[in-house]
């Protein structure tokens, strides 16, 4: 089937079995590969965008769900030029390790802070339940806090 | 679905490999021989349920029972079915599996019964089942309202419950019957889908035409929840009334409920 969405702010069509995951149309078909590919049944997180500003599992969106919605990646996220905050806090704070699950940790993030300018370390671990074998937790809590720092323009 | 199955057999191959490093590092990290390998639990998944787990089943007809009796209990049969009872629970944590295990990864309801700012339901959870992630789906998927827990009642405070504006959403009798009959979340308990290892979850023990049935039966007759039907005029109490079952709790003062309010099941509808 033939789906019409706005990816990364841009009007898409794609081909493809409306029942395959929203992970492998955006990776194979859309050829934008910064969303992971973790477990296959939404337990770690590594493959989530947002779709009209929800984060969303994509192995678990079959691709027609994503007909006439809002879906934004990690590409989407932010600029080199012009980093989302969550980008520029994770750089400031040297988050990833072997960086494959981060992605996934940083649209969760900028899920929450849309949400929750001021969130609580308890906000964060009920929100942020994405899985980093690296163990890079901590750093993610910072950096979640000096992100909400900067998109408060503080 | 192109090349879904080679990366499944991918995906399964890595999960081989995980499991056999495990089984590699375990007997030197125990210090023992390590146990027996059990199947991992996964997100949206059901935990293998052995033979005898405490799931709903079909009560066994009383001959004494009126039709709107058996009616109400053919009902709360499939009413008390985990795949109904999971998403009414008593602490704002959704409920998995036909165990009623707390939904993995600390999920909660939140303030809208929809799920946390970036952890809501339809994080993971769409309008459809996801049989390639094993994750439930269906319309409108969310948690019921605290007013609406059910977790740890029995049958007849859950029908009282069901069937009080209060605690029911403000919902008349009709919009309870259309709710339990017609709502696309209530009717995927009857195709709920497979877990993430691909095995079908247990419908409620009551086909869903039996169940409808029964619903409308139940509603036709007044929606008496038995033990506390009414005295029949000009008959003693204790001729109209059944004894009350195990778990019964005695129908609270409900003089202060909305008069003017329809309500199924008041004297002169049944008589």
């Amino acid at each position: 089937m033939r789906i019409a969405l706005t990816l990364n702010g841009q009007a898409t069509t794609v081909d493809c079995d409306g029942d395959e995951p929203l992970l492998w149309v955006l990776r194979d078909a859309l050829d934008l590969r910064g969303t992971k590919f973790g477990c296959g049944k939404a337990a770690c997180g590594a493959c989530t965008v947002h779709v009209d500003g929800v984060a969303v599992r994509s192995c678990s969106f079959a691709a027609r769900h994503a007909e006439g919605r809002t879906v934004t990646t990690i590409e989407g996220l932010g600029t080199r030029e012009a980093p989302h905050p969550v980008q520029q806090a994770w750089i400031e704070e040297i988050v990833p390790q072997c960086g494959y699950c981060q992605p996934g940790f940083m649209m969760a993030a900028a899920a929450l802070i849309a949400r929750n300018p001021r969130p609580s370390d308890d906000d964060i671990d009920a929100n942020i339940v994405n899985i980093c074998r690296c163990g890079t937790h901590v750093r993610i809590r910072r950096a979640i806090h000096r992100a909400a720092e900067l998109a408060r323009g503080e | 679905m192109r090349g879904l199955r080679h990366r499944r057999r991918r995906r399964v191959g890595r999960i081989e490999a995980c499991v056999a490093f495990v089984a590699t590092i375990a007997p030197s990290a125990c210090g023992g021989e390590p146990p027996p390998l059990e199947p991992p639990a996964r997100d949206g998944a059901e935990a293998p349920t052995p033979p005898e787990a405490p799931i709903a089943a079909r009560t066994a007809p009383d001959p004494s029972w009126t039709e709107a009796e058996a009616a109400f209990h053919t009902m709360m049969d499939a009413l008390l079915s985990p795949r109904c009872v999971n998403c009414h629970p008593s602490d704002r944590v959704p409920k998995q599996t036909d165990l009623g295990a707390p939904h993995r990864f600390g999920v909660q309801g939140g303030p809208d019964n929809h799920g946390l700012e970036a952890l809501a339901c339809r994080t993971c959870h769409q309008d459809a089942n996801n049989a390639d992630s094993g994750v439930p789906g269906a319309p409108e998927w969310s948690l019921a309202p605290a007013s609406m827990a059910w977790e740890g009642l029995d049958r007849y405070a859950i029908a009282r419950s069901m069937m009080s504006p209060e605690q029911n959403g403000d919902r008349t009798p009709e919009e309870v019957h259309h709710h339990l009959t017609e709502h696309a979340l209530v009717l995927w308990a009857w195709a709920p889908g497979v877990d993430a290892n691909g095995t079908p979850r247990r419908p409620p023990p009551v086909p869903l035409d039996e169940y409808r049935a029964a619903v409308d039966a139940w509603f036709e007759a007044g929606a008496v929840i038995p033990g506390d039907l009414p005295a029949a005029e000009g008959t003693p109490d204790d001729a109209a009334s059944p004894p009350p079952r195990a778990g019964y709790a005695a129908p609270e003062d409900t003089a202060s409920e909305d008069a003017d309010r329809p309500r199924l099941g008041a004297p002169e509808e049944i008589e």
